[in-house]
């Protein structure tokens, strides 16, 4: 608990140091709506044309994309550049100064790069869903509500576990580290058609090796009552928590990383 | 001659230091080109999957997916990294170190930038396009002259790429932040490089817009060139626009160096 204290004070004097460049901090909101905007125009103009893909309709596709851009949005201030600035410390030997404080040095990294300016971002991203679900016809009733509030939740730890995965195996091997996360979550936008268009061993990539399919495609199959085949009935109710166990499997293999890592400097 | 000679080795060690460093990381690289490769299985399928058989405004899943392939081998080695690393080097107070070497920093950061292309063309694209060539089936060009058309364009667009993203470089040394711009060149861009879709298939408005920008060099204009969607006739055309573009874009460099390095303060000592 005196952690999380923590990291909330450090993270709202890092909001406060933020602030001090206030045109430049909203500049960036604004440059952030705008390029992750012109993505959702990208798949409007990819669809348009066709009027959806196979059963999917344009509105029900936004939906599997706004679920991946929300998720990804409420996970990155944390990790984004906490995970991504790991590689620099253990090559600089600056991962050190965290160690010797007395706080855990994960919500440290966490809490000195938390991120504010995704803050338009997650705004957009809220809007754009609860837009699309409307337009796809989605039962605002409360035990899809929860489901959907799980699916975000899902979302969130699976890209928090692609962070601390390529965080962790920054330890053994440098520069992969950062490639295999930064490719995983590239590999997830892939997940913004319906994996149907694929074919079954790439359906099986995306739902078992990389299960990028659980954020969104499994539960909107749920949440918008779609008929389609899947692998088993039973997918599109338990991604939310298979989600959820890989981000706590994040946690520990971040954890292990910290336990094998050895500083070069001296 | 033997000065030229020199200085164009001094160059070349540059480049090939530069692709040593690239070297050094093997593991990156093979995973980089297996999610490459899959990246690209994907786009792949989602047009199989829109045209099927059919045709839409003339356009076949075949030459959909040549166009994604091409796209796809050109953005692993077009992309340039002169702003980011101008900012850096600005940030920390490196930049010194470029001003005080014999040799000009537009060039030390161009062959950067050739360096990098080169070894991302010869581990990523180079493969890449193999595979592509191998698994998914890729369009020939209708003639000789079509590919050697796509070439000339491509190295230009690396050099417009190369340009945009030093001017924007040398916008920090104002700002001290590169980023912002980047970001926002590098949205504007991909729309107008039509780096995802081919200009036929854009709404009317967009296209006109994209026509007048020099992105169109990077992606659009390469490939349409390649696919004959370019006929030969307007080659021509299409090399002189490149050339332009360059030298208006090289023109605006010269300016803004001639102002921006008399600003350049590095704190410290």
């Amino acid at each position: 608990m005196a952690n999380f204290v923590t990291v909330f004070r450090l993270a709202y004097m890092n909001l406060r140091t933020q602030m001090e460049y206030r045109l430049s901090f909203f500049i960036w909101l604004g440059i952030k709506v705008l390029s992750y905007g012109s993505e959702y125009l990208i798949v409007w103009m990819v669809l348009d044309r066709f009027k959806g893909i196979g059963s999917w309709s344009i509105p029900e596709v936004i939906v599997l994309w706004a679920i991946l851009q929300l998720s990804y949005t409420l996970a990155a201030p944390f990790l984004f550049h906490s995970a991504g600035k790991l590689e620099q410390h253990i090559v600089r030997g600056s991962l050190d100064y965290f160690l010797v404080q007395p706080i855990h040095p994960l919500a440290n990294l966490i809490a000195r790069n938390f991120s504010w300016t995704y803050s338009s971002q997650q705004l957009m991203s809220a809007v754009v869903l609860v837009i699309a679900l409307n337009a796809s016809g989605f039962d605002w009733s409360l035990p899809k509500v929860c489901f959907l509030l799980l699916t975000i939740l899902g979302g969130i730890s699976f890209y928090a576990f692609t962070f601390l995965f390529g965080g962790a195996l920054n330890f053994r091997m440098i520069h992969g580290g950062r490639s295999i996360g930064g490719n995983i979550r590239w590999l997830m936008d892939l997940t913004q058609y319906p994996i149907g268009i694929y074919p079954k061993q790439l359906q099986a990539f995306l739902t078992f090796v990389v299960p990028a399919a659980m954020i969104n495609y499994y539960p909107a199959v749920y949440l918008l009552d779609k008929q389609v085949e899947l692998f088993h009935p039973s997918l599109p109710l338990i991604s939310p928590l298979v989600e959820i166990a890989l981000g706590q499997i994040g946690i520990r293999l971040f954890t292990k990383g910290l336990e094998w890592y050895q500083s070069g400097g001296g | 001659m033997a000065g030229v000679i020199g200085t164009f080795r001094t160059y070349t060690t540059f480049t090939l230091y530069f692709l040593k460093t690239r070297f050094v990381y093997r593991a990156s690289f093979w995973i980089n080109l297996g999610f490459s490769f899959l990246f690209l299985l994907m786009q792949v399928y989602l047009w199989k999957a829109l045209l099927g058989a059919g045709t839409f405004t003339d356009t076949t899943a075949s030459e959909m997916i040549t166009y994604v392939v091409l796209a796809g081998v050109i953005r692993n080695f077009v992309g340039s990294g002169a702003a980011y690393a101008i900012e850096d080097r600005l940030l920390s107070g490196d930049i010194v170190f470029d001003f005080i070497r014999p040799l000009s920093f537009r060039v030390q950061m161009l062959l950067n930038d050739l360096g990098s292309a080169f070894s991302s063309f010869l581990l990523q694209s180079a493969p890449l396009l193999a595979g592509a060539l191998l698994f998914v089936g890729v369009n020939p060009p209708p003639s000789l002259l079509h590919f050697l058309g796509f070439v000339l364009l491509t190295l230009g667009g690396l050099i417009i790429s190369f340009y945009t993203s030093y001017i924007i470089g040398l916008v920090a040394f104002y700002t001290m932040k590169a980023e912002y711009i980047d970001w926002l060149v590098s949205t504007i861009s991909s729309f107008l490089s039509g780096r995802y879709l081919p200009f036929w298939l854009y709404p009317g408005w967009l296209r006109a817009i994209a026509e007048l920008a020099p992105f169109k060099l990077m992606f659009y204009t390469p490939i349409s060139v390649y696919m004959g969607r370019t006929p030969l006739s307007e080659l021509p055309e299409a090399l002189l626009t490149m050339v332009v573009w360059i030298l208006i874009l090289v023109t605006v460099e010269f300016m803004l160096w001639k102002k921006t390095t008399n600003r350049l303060v590095v704190q410290g000592g």
